[in-house]
């Protein structure tokens, strides 16, 4: 399967019109009903090419369930932003997290972790219910 | 370790220092909604509206004689927009606080206009350099101030932008460093003022792009 080319499993007699979400292949065990013993050769048969294409599909996933709805929200911009803060901490971590001072007074975090997560849980909470509200 | 006030435009992060924040540039990407049903979602039809609207904006000024080219300038416009609001998000590196990234757009798009006019309409970009009604005597002096200006123009774009996020970004980032040293009462009023401070932002944002936007509209509509 080329960039930008249907997925080889993809059958439009079979499947009808494309879903950019949807996986066409045969599927696999779901991984919470895989046995423990067997783990090892679940984890064998992933591969790193269908990387991408997994990530496609659940880029679909939520585009479908938040981003294209006729009445969307605000919950998926609100998701972006918040994945952007994040993402973007993370790889500055190392940078930020000290306010500048003079050498006597004890450092203080410039960020408050607890405060941060609480706020990200109640926004995470709110676009959940606002999600909600739009479906029956 | 923040060491100085400017260490939030260091576009290297803290894996293996590598200049990864710009890849802020591109965030914006994600925010565009996407027509996919024939019906379309309420965000599609906001974005379409904004469009169609610049595109009217722009088509003004462009004169109908340039069909189609509205294209590049809303690209341009929603490209710095998306830029300038993301990164007023707490973390997000800013890439339009950077002339490297103004100069970047500004540059090659004067440069083609200006050998555009050159090479296509020589005579209408020359006689330019002398406006209507200027005094014999001034028409020296004019066609140096005229040319002076056009070669600032890529220069003026781009530190209009660079600057504006800039001056923002300091702005908040020092009210900001002040809270832990200030009492509740004055913390405050420290956060009013910081709401405040980023309604203003994000006006500034907007309207920057917006700015760059119709001025590169502008010079566009002189060379032809």
């Amino acid at each position: 399967m080329g960039f930008g080319e249907y997925p080889v499993d993809y059958n439009p007699k079979v499947h009808g019109p494309f879903d950019p979400a949807r996986f066409y292949g045969k599927p696999d065990t779901p991984f919470g009903q895989v046995k423990l013993g067997e783990v090892g050769s679940w984890l064998g048969r992933r591969s790193v090419s269908g990387l991408p294409g997994a990530m496609s599909r659940a880029f679909w996933r939520w585009q479908h369930k938040y981003v294209l709805p006729k009445k969307t929200g605000f919950a998926p911009f609100g998701q972006l932003m918040v994945g952007c803060m994040i993402f973007f901490y993370a790889i500055n971590y190392g940078k930020t997290g000290k306010v500048l001072r003079s050498p006597q007074e004890p450092q203080v975090p410039l960020v408050n972790v607890e405060l941060l997560l609480v706020s990200l849980q109640v926004l995470s909470v709110e676009a959940h219910c606002y999600h909600h509200r739009w479906t029956p | 370790m923040m060491t100085s006030l400017f260490s939030i435009f260091e576009p290297s992060s803290s894996i293996f220092s590598l200049s990864i924040n710009w890849l802020s540039t591109f965030v914006g990407l994600l925010f565009i909604p996407y027509l996919y049903w024939a019906a379309p979602s309420r965000w599609a039809l906001v974005w379409s509206k904004i469009m169609q609207l610049l595109h009217n904006e722009f088509q003004a000024i462009l004169g109908q004689a340039t069909k189609g080219s509205t294209i590049l300038f809303i690209s341009l416009f929603s490209f710095i927009m998306f830029n300038n609001t993301l990164g007023l998000l707490p973390y997000v590196f800013t890439s339009s606080s950077h002339l490297a990234m103004t100069l970047t757009l500004a540059l090659p798009l004067w440069l083609t206009f200006i050998l555009f006019g050159w090479i296509n309409h020589t005579q209408h970009m020359l006689a330019h350099m002398v406006p209507q009604g200027t005094p014999g005597l001034l028409m020296p002096f004019m066609v140096l101030v005229e040319t002076l200006s056009n070669i600032i123009r890529p220069g003026t774009l781009a530190v209009r932008l660079a600057a504006n996020m800039i001056a923002g970004h300091l702005l908040l980032t020092l009210l900001g460093n002040m809270g832990p040293s200030l009492s509740l009462t004055l913390v405050s009023f420290l956060m009013l003022a910081q709401i405040l401070l980023l309604m203003l932002e994000s006006a500034v944002a907007m309207i920057q792009s917006y700015v760059f936007a119709v001025l590169s509209t502008l010079y566009a509509s002189e060379v032809n």
